[in-house]
């Protein structure tokens, strides 16, 4: 829940109000739980709708925007490290350049590792929408790599 | 997938092609990301919050007996403060002897009665003219009759 809201709404903070709210509202569900088919898919989707809907409201704003600070780890001297670090935080700053729908379907996909069917559940779509837009969303990174690759070289 | 999952493994392959290493930074991205979590903090200042927002319910779930109590107790104390005036007056009303009130001669009844229409015709605000005319009226009557 709380990587799905960071990678929609990119700020720590506001993601994990998110979270919490969630958390509250599963709380105040408690006894309704049970009757839930896929708590994962259904709190991943209850999770999307809050981050949609913050995202959404009129009082963000693009300035309050601090993106999550991206933890290299492995073995490495400091400066693999710190060079990793920034080739990570890159991707990540070109993952905020896809369309919101392509990034869910990325992080849910690829972080996540959900099955098309709980993608289906979670972002109200058809498996050939799902996959479409998967396609589109790895096709649109390939090429965006490409491009930063390019540009430095 | 099954393609997914081989090029998941080629990508955490320390050597791979040259070809390919711009790529690789995304897979340990995805790898990185997988492994995100939530502070060490949000769990402790949750259940704060948890608890906090559960100590009103706790207290109206602690009172509601009480509250049931005091409710029925006032409940019946209104039904008794509405009834019992009503059950009283008709029980008074009951032990009365009307018949020493009856008029004993026509003159008292007339009296009686004059003065009935007079209350009435004040009551109604018909003004004085108009309880006079009544009156005047029953006079004239109760003379036709003697």
């Amino acid at each position: 829940m709380y990587r799905l809201s960071l990678s929609i709404l990119v700020n720590p903070a506001e993601a994990q109000d998110v979270v919490q709210e969630v958390l509250m509202k599963f709380w105040n569900q408690r006894h309704r739980l049970q009757e839930i088919k896929s708590l994962d898919a259904w709190a991943l989707k209850i999770t999307k709708n809050h981050c949609l809907d913050k995202l959404r409201s009129k009082h963000r704003r693009v300035e309050d925007i601090q993106m999550a600070p991206v933890k290299a780890d492995g073995q490495a001297n400091a400066e693999q490290l710190l060079e990793r670090k920034e080739l990570l935080e890159q991707i990540q700053r070109l993952m905020q350049r896809l369309p919101e729908k392509q990034r869910m379907l990325m992080q849910l996909r690829d972080i996540e590792g959900l099955s098309y069917e709980e993608i289906q559940e979670v972002m109200d779509l058809s498996t050939s929408q799902v996959k479409t837009n998967l396609f589109r969303a790895r096709k649109k990174m390939r090429a965006l790599i490409e491009k930063t690759v390019n540009y430095e070289r | 997938m099954q393609e997914e999952q081989v090029l998941k493994a080629y990508f955490q392959e320390p050597n791979i092609d040259s070809e390919f290493q711009e790529y690789q930074t995304l897979f340990q991205f995805f790898e990185t990301e997988s492994r995100l979590e939530l502070p060490k903090e949000f769990e402790e200042s949750f259940f704060a919050d948890l608890e906090q927002a559960e100590k009103p319910r706790l207290f109206i779930r602690k009172m509601l007996p009480w509250v049931s109590r005091v409710a029925a107790a006032l409940l019946i104390g209104t039904s008794i403060f509405w009834i019992w005036p009503e059950t009283n007056s008709k029980a008074q009303a009951d032990n009365i002897d009307w018949s020493k009130y009856e008029p004993d001669t026509p003159e008292e009844a007339l009296r009686i009665y004059q003065s009935a229409m007079l209350k009435l015709g004040t009551a109604l605000q018909e003004g004085t003219k108009t309880a006079a005319k009544t009156v005047q009226r029953v006079e004239e009557v109760s003379q036709f009759f003697e």
